[in-house]
């Protein structure tokens, strides 16, 4: 059949009502007549009803076993739940069947989380977990229906973790590129360094998974890892988590380390000069506003600020400023 | 579109594109094959992104491929489960398994836009050979409703042939 010869929706729309007729427990003969003569009217009438005939026919192609509405049917309200917590999205209505709405569906089941350079972003997951991104970090949600699994590929997140009942039993596991970090019932904080995990437990404990090791990380902890080795826990700076407030809490700072810190949360180079690299600043600074943050640091300190561009500054010493 | 886009959406896009497959599907093969099918839809399609996001527009795709390849999925466990449970004599070859499962997954397209009670009804009375009353007593609806539903799903997939011989 060429397409330009397609019958009218209208004709469609009848056949179809007929062939539903037709299977219908209490069709009559009266019924089967006038579905004849209906054909019989005129050619567009009887093409439509070979075709439909056609289509119908494909499903008894189905062999015995696996002639079973289940197999669809079962698999499209699950998989539309899954698929859903694979990307571990909820989506309030429950009653959208599969392929339905596909198109925002997908828009809004697939989007991963991720945060520019300086910014800070909040989200909520299916099963009440709360999760802060701070800057330049970017992670996969997947619950599979087994795991509820975080995997952070860079930057850093501080999780609150939630209870929703129908992921009871199901861990809460932040995976990173050197090992996984399952919650115990917890706040923490993960950071994803450019070759090392550390993880800091603000409430409850979490269970850190090493190679073949593993080891329970108890509120007020904090460990590093890399590749190779588990470091011993240490006692946590409080300050850590102070990010989620845009704050920088720097307590006998070297300035090395209080520039490398601040540089995750501004674009090009920000570096200082070594002969500054071991002065120790102290005080509270603001993430949101680094230029500040860096004005207030020369203030304390004797060195002073060297801005070829808002993208190039360095920290040199007040004596050497031009 | 000229081959020389291609080439350039290709070389610039294509390795990016399977890193981020992989790391969404845990799986070196399923990212090759998907990355591999997304080159092969944009050639097919013969759109090249209008926009400046060459890669929003390929992850789109991709996207779209990644819902059909989790269905498929879907539905090959469930098929897999039906016939573990077949006496050994009864279990079907593999080419037949195939078969099957490439018949269900062109049922399921057919009738994927449908509400899903109306492909219930339709896969009520198709598959499991049910009367409408016995339908109707299972959905709790009435007769002439399911009798509706299954001509709603018959033209919806008289509708699908339609789009997919176009």
């Amino acid at each position: 059949m060429s397409s330009s010869s397609h019958p009218q929706p209208e004709i469609i729309d009848t056949a179809a009502t007929w062939m539903a007729r037709l299977w219908a427990d209490d069709v009559s003969l009266e019924d089967k007549q006038a579905c004849k003569h209906w054909r019989q009217q005129n050619p567009e009438h009887e093409q439509a009803w070979q075709i439909l005939a056609s289509m119908a026919e494909r499903f008894d192609r189905l062999p015995e076993h696996a002639a079973n509405s289940t197999l669809l049917t079962a698999t499209s309200t699950s998989s539309r739940r899954q698929f859903l917590q694979w990307v571990g999205i909820f989506i309030g209505s429950a009653s959208v069947g599969y392929g339905l709405q596909k198109t925002q569906l997908w828009q809004q089941a697939m989007s991963d989380y991720s945060t520019g350079i300086g910014e800070t972003h909040d989200v909520q997951l299916a099963d009440g977990s709360h999760l802060r991104l701070n800057t330049d970090t970017a992670i996969d949600v997947v619950f599979n229906g087994k795991q509820r699994l975080i995997h952070l590929k860079h930057g850093e997140v501080f999780i609150t973790t939630g209870h929703a009942a129908e992921f009871a039993g199901q861990p809460f596991i932040v995976v990173t590129a050197e090992g996984k970090i399952e919650a115990l019932g917890t706040q923490f904080n993960v950071r994803q360094n450019a070759d090392s995990t550390e993880v800091t437990v603000v409430q409850d404990s979490v269970l850190i998974h090493h190679a073949q090791q593993k080891l329970t990380l108890n509120a007020g902890e904090r460990i590093r890892f890399n590749q190779l080795e588990l470091a011993e826990a240490v006692k946590a700076d409080p300050a850590i988590t102070s990010w989620t407030q845009h704050k920088l809490v720097a307590e006998q700072m070297p300035v090395s380390k209080f520039i490398d810190e601040l540089s995750r949360y501004r674009s090009g180079i920000l570096r200082c000069d070594a002969t500054v690299a071991d002065l120790r600043v102290s005080g509270v600074f603001p993430l949101n506003d680094t230029d500040k943050a860096l004005q207030q640091m020369a203030q304390a300190l004797p060195v002073y600020i060297q801005s070829r561009t808002r993208y190039w500054v360095t920290v040199v010493p007040r004596d050497r400023a031009l | 579109m000229s081959q020389h886009n291609i080439d350039t959406l290709y070389r610039e896009h294509h390795s990016w594109l399977h890193r981020w497959l992989r790391g969404r599907l845990g799986c070196e093969h399923s990212a090759a094959d998907i990355a591999h099918d997304t080159y092969l839809k944009v050639m097919l399609s013969n759109s090249l992104p209008t926009d400046d996001q060459p890669r929003r527009y390929l992850t789109r795709i991709a996207k779209s491929l990644m819902i059909d390849l989790f269905r498929r999925r879907q539905i090959e466990a469930a098929y897999l489960e039906t016939i573990r449970h077949l006496p050994e004599q009864e279990i079907p070859s593999e080419e037949t398994q195939h078969i099957v499962v490439e018949t269900l997954l062109e049922i399921d397209q057919m009738l994927q836009a449908l509400p899903s009670y109306v492909r219930q009804a339709f896969l009520m009375r198709k598959l499991d050979g049910l009367s409408y009353k016995e339908i109707a007593t299972k959905m709790n609806v009435s007769v002439s409703s399911v009798e509706k539903y299954v001509a709603k799903a018959l033209a919806a997939c008289y509708l699908d042939s339609l789009k997919a011989s176009s």
